[in-house]
């Protein structure tokens, strides 16, 4: 299977135009950092290299994309931080999902650039797109 | 279909927040359901009858709610909930209660849907709001009292029915802190919720290791803390009593965990519902696996409670009786069935019996009084184990009757054989499994990937049965099992922490990332869906032909037992399966089943029972729309399919609101989200 990849679509909030897919929208540290959280925390269930495992779905491929399609960073940011891990909900800082997301997204084909997310706020910025 | 949240987001609107005063309604007193499962029995039976085998097909969607209410999604616009929403909803005088998407209760209209009250976090924070549904709410009435119970997080909430507020004389304020110590402070969490027997609160819980660490089912780490059951007041939220799973030293059972194992391994949690019989004042609680079960050289013997069936008095939290359903478990095989109560008559005896079951396909029928069972069980002779330092028990009980309601033990009879060319290729993926009956235990899995790769095992270690399995009804003594068909391999390797007491394991499932990644690829129950796969079919995997499973059909199934006889009445598959798969689709097959963890609902005429959510096993299951089907509860036959928006979460329920009978069901999945939808007649 080819490699799955996404996109940074460039879109309009509030006015202001945001940065290109190609300049990545986090940085390549930070995805590392998530990386190593994810290990700690997810991959139990999940896998290394999110396949999916005994109790938990993949977080790449179509199974991902089915989910979050067309809807922005911040909607799986959400979702991280209300229910997982699902047997300590609310146990995970804001950073701390920043940087898991941007190791999933890494995953998923999106490629990091040289600007840190700081803040969920600017994950409504981002928006995922399946590749065709 | 529109998106729920829409539909519900207009008639929020109207709704106030806290003290609605709960309208006088007066619904026919069998048109409740008070507990989760239907009564403390877990019978999941109603004897509604406005909806039956003529009018069924009939039925419209009256109103949905989405799992979380709109009100608590607009304090926390990032609250979002899992698409695994596991709450049936309970009904009393007219009102439905239940966990949202999020584990806050939530009052409704029982007619309309409406919100009645939403628990508020106990602070407005996100932090506060995160979180996981449970399979339900307990109520509790004695005179004029009456209350919820239900377990968020780590606390135990005593509410109040009217205003959705917690009672201050309850614990601390309102609650009761559920948590013990573990040897890595791991939070306490328990998806079952609580249940609640004459004046006592008691639960299990999920149980075990630390936050992340999944579910302590796998993996090299042999050290846990038992999830015990304990026994909480139900007026002032005071732990009374805890029946230690793991027997304490100088405890009865303690003498079954050889090298001084009871000190260290864990779990045993009670995960699936219990159910009560308060005249008798008892328990019944299921109990599932020791920690990391795959591998037992570190703890020899039989290893009680673990997996047994243990009959607690209420008020004490004494033991009553137990039985063992696997002993010195190496194959995850949890007692994770609600065990039914049923008034049996069996060669003519009127018999108050209890109906367990497990992982296994098995139904263990005993006398609930007395503990003995109602057809013999024998402990027969099993397999040895090959792996070093592991004593496998020599011996596992069998019931000679009812008989099991899925497949057991694998040979190359169970292979599938729609072609010639595919029994093949079937035959040449197990040609590097170990293979036998029932109970034959894990092997040593090969370096060499041309060498062994493990012990293949039906059911696998997802099980046939689950909490899901299971439902009477009592008029007619008849028992639905709601089983499905998965394999699995059970190969294990050398533990590379040296230090451990644990000298294999399971990588699968496992804390550490270096152990996990020795899992070879082919043991991995699942790969990822392939660009346009049809997402409701069975995901590829190594035991798998293109995604087609390797052990014939049904995947998955419903068998009706006669419990006065211990005799299987039909089965039928439950939905299409696989039968359109490409390497199937030209040979016009019957349905194959549809795997999952569904639920079943008994009516007058009906059995109800939907598709499961891939939501719910994380990976099998149905990804989009889904079916919940009308089956003629005396044949088997489909009478209905009715469209739902993605497969259940939970088990449907039934109740009586205006004159008029309503059936809920939890739904969830990827594209949709989660909610309850509610059918009615039109
Ligand atoms: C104990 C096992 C377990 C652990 C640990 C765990 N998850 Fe999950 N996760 C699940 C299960 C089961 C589901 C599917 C049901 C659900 O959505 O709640 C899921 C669903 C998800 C989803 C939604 C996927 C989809 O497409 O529907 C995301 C995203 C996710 N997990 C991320 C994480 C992250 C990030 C962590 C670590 C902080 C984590 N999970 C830890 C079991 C786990």
């Amino acid at each position: 299977m080819d490699r799955v990849r996404a996109s940074v679509i460039a879109c309009l909030l509030m006015g202001a135009v945001l940065a290109a897919a190609e300049s990545g929208a986090f940085s390549p540290e930070q995805a590392r950092h998530g990386e190593m959280l994810f290990g700690d925390k997810c991959a139990a269930c999940h896998g290394n290299k999110l396949e999916g495992g005994q109790e938990a779905p993949p977080l790449k491929g179509e199974e991902f994309w089915s989910e979050w399609d067309q809807k922005t960073a911040r909607a799986i940011y959400s979702r991280i931080i209300s229910t997982m891990p699902p047997d300590s909900p609310g146990s995970l800082e804001e950073k701390e999902v920043i940087d898991i997301l941007a190791f999933v997204l890494r995953e998923n084909g999106l490629p990091p650039g040289t600007r840190t997310i700081e803040h969920a706020g600017e994950l409504n910025e981002i928006k995922l797109q399946r590749p065709r | 279909m529109a998106s729920m949240q829409n539909v519900v987001g207009l008639t929020a609107v109207l709704v106030v927040m806290g003290s609605l005063p709960a309208r006088a309604q007066q619904p026919s007193a069998n048109g409740e359901w008070r507990t989760y499962g239907g009564d403390k029995a877990f019978t999941r039976y109603s004897p509604l009858a406005q909806i039956n085998r003529d009018n069924v097909k009939d039925l419209r969607v009256a109103w949905t709610r989405p799992a979380v209410d709109p009100m608590i999604k607009d304090q926390f616009p990032d609250l979002s909930p899992s698409n695994y929403f596991r709450g049936t909803p309970i009904v009393i005088n007219g009102v439905l209660y239940a966990p949202n998407g999020v584990g806050l209760l939530e009052a409704f209209d029982a007619a309309t849907g409406k919100t009645r009250w939403v628990q508020q976090p106990v602070e407005p924070t996100l932090k506060e709001a995160a979180g996981q549904s449970t399979r339900g709410v307990a109520y509790w009435r004695k005179n004029e009292q009456e209350r919820l119970v239900s377990i968020r997080g780590e606390y135990l909430y005593s509410i109040d029915l009217k205003t959705g507020q917690p009672d201050r004389n309850f614990g601390d304020n309102g609650r009761a802190w559920l948590n013990r110590r573990t040897p890595d402070g791991a939070a306490y969490f328990g998806f079952p919720g609580p249940f609640v027997v004459n004046d006592v609160i008691v639960i299990g819980g999920n149980g075990g290791g630390k936050a992340g660490a999944g579910y302590g089912d796998g993996g090299f780490e042999g050290k846990s803390k038992a999830e015990d059951i304990r026994g909480f007041d139900i007026f002032t939220g005071k732990l009374l009593w805890t029946f230690h799973v793991m027997p304490l030293k100088g405890e009865p059972g303690y003498e079954t965990w050889g090298k001084g194992s009871a000190e260290f391994v864990g779990n045993m949690a009670a995960w699936a519902s219990m159910t009560a019989d308060e005249d008798l004042g008892s328990v019944y609680i299921p109990l599932t696996a020791p920690t990391a079960s795959h591998y037992g050289g570190h703890r020899p013997g039989k290893n009680l409670y673990s997996d047994s069936l243990v009959c607690l008095n209420a008020k004490t939290g004494k033991l009553v009786w137990h039985y063992q359903l696997i002993h010195h478990d190496l194959w995850e095989y949890d007692a994770a069935t609600p065990p039914v109560l049923a008034d049996l008559t069996v060669a003519g005896k009127r018999i108050k019996a209890v109906i367990a079951s497990n992982k296994t396909g098995f139904l263990y029928v005993f006398d609930r009084v007395s503990g003995q069972p109602v057809w013999p069980i024998e402990e027969r002779a099993v397999p040895k184990s090959a792996v070093p330092g592991e004593e496998a028990w020599p011996t596992q009980p069998f019931p000679t009757k009812p008989p099991p309601y899925d497949r057991q033990g694998f040979t190359e009879a169970d292979l599938i054989d729609f072609t010639p060319e595919l029994h093949k290729r079937a035959l040449e993926i197990v040609s590097h499994y170990v293979m036998g009956p029932l109970f034959t235990p894990p092997s040593l899995r090969s370096e060499d990937p041309e060498g062994n790769r493990g012990t293949l095992v039906l059911p696998g270690g997802w099980g046939s049965g689950n909490w899901n399995t299971g439902a009477l009804d009592p008029e007619t003594g008849m028992y639905y099992a709601v089983s499905m068909t998965q394999a699995g391999s059970f190969g294990v390797l050398r533990n590379p922490d040296a230090e451990s007491p644990l000298l294999y394991g399971f990588p699968e499932g496992g804390r550490n990332q270096q152990q996990r990644q020795q899992a070879s690829v082919e043991q991995r129950p699942a790969e990822p869906l392939l660009p346009g796969q049809v997402p409701d079919q069975p995901r590829p995997n190594a035991l798998s032909i293109d995604g087609l499973p390797i052990v014939k059909p049904p995947y998955g199934r419903i068998t009706a037992f006669d419990m006065n006889k211990g005799t299987i009445v039909w089965i039928s598959a439950n939905g299409d399966g696989p039968r359109n798969h490409p390497l199937l689709k030209d040979l016009n097959l019957p349905p194959l089943g549809n795997i999952g963890r569904p639920a079943a609902l008994v009516t007058k005429s009906l059995l109800i029972v939907g598709d499961s959510s891939d939501a719910v096993m994380g990976q099998a299951g149905i990804s989009g729309p889904a079916k919940l089907r009308a089956y003629d509860k005396a044949s088997g036959k489909v009478i209905a399919q009715l469209d739902l928006p993605a497969g259940t979460t939970g088990g449907p329920m039934t109740f009586m609101a205006g004159g008029k009978q309503y059936l809920v069901v939890p739904v969830g999945g990827r594209g949709y989200g989660a909610g309850w939808i509610a059918f009615a007649l039109p």
